[in-house]
């Protein structure tokens, strides 16, 4: 079976003060779309963006990012 | 919708109007007799122009009613995207340029036969570069729609 890339962000926002994506885009420093494409699966996003993504949440990446 | 694929929706439909405009100029053009190696290329000119004015207005409005995200410039998706649709216009436009230049090796053979008999077969070959080189844009702005309704 295709291994696929999937995450927490959205869990992650939620308890974060239900953090908008927006407020997250423009924290790591993508476009609002591309949090969503992420959001769901359907674009992997570069190392940098999601280390990011992982210490804005104080989380470790592999918290926020699973391969399975 | 961001002001990103706005920008791609807008290219598109400029560049698709582009072509109509184009088609349809020469085409009236040949009906009336008054198509020759003179009139093509001045109306040539006026598309020329009327590409360059309809996009500056289309990315002027779209950067006016948008410009926050217009002044945050592209993302690593932006980039990645803008790549893969880059390739499929390279392709496109390579197998273009190589159908007209298989065409100019042929050319005793087409010559009085092709689309615009009132021209000389140097100006059909530029009339079928330039439906190419507006094909091959739609076909690569059109790429970049799909790959950004594909993943949002």
């Amino acid at each position: 079976m295709k291994k696929q890339l999937s995450n927490t962000i959205r869990e992650l926002r939620f308890h974060h003060n239900e953090m908008t994506q927006q407020a997250l885009a423009e924290a790591v420093g993508v476009s609002r779309q591309t949090i969503v494409a992420i959001e769901k699966g359907k674009y992997s996003p570069s190392l940098e963006v999601a280390f990011k993504i992982a210490q804005l949440f104080d989380k470790k990446l592999d918290d926020v990012f699973s391969y399975q | 919708m961001s002001y990103k694929e706005l920008t791609i929706w807008g290219t598109l439909g400029v560049t698709i109007g582009l072509l109509i405009y184009y088609l349809t100029g020469i085409n009236s053009l040949q009906t009336n007799g008054n198509l020759s190696q003179d009139t093509m290329v001045s109306y040539l000119y006026k598309v020329v122009i009327t590409a360059v004015i309809l996009e500056i207005i289309m990315q002027s409005v779209l950067a006016g009613i948008k410009h926050k995200e217009a002044d945050l410039g592209d993302d690593e998706r932006d980039k990645l995207i803008e790549l893969k649709s880059a390739k499929l216009g390279h392709w496109l436009t390579s197998a273009i340029i190589l159908m007209c230049v298989f065409l100019a090796t042929q050319i005793e053979r087409v010559s009085g036969r092709m689309l615009l008999p009132e021209v000389s077969d140097l100006y059909n070959i530029m009339h079928y570069l330039i439906i190419g080189f507006l094909i091959s844009e739609i076909i690569t702005t059109a790429s970049k729609v799909y790959f950004y309704r594909r993943d949002s």
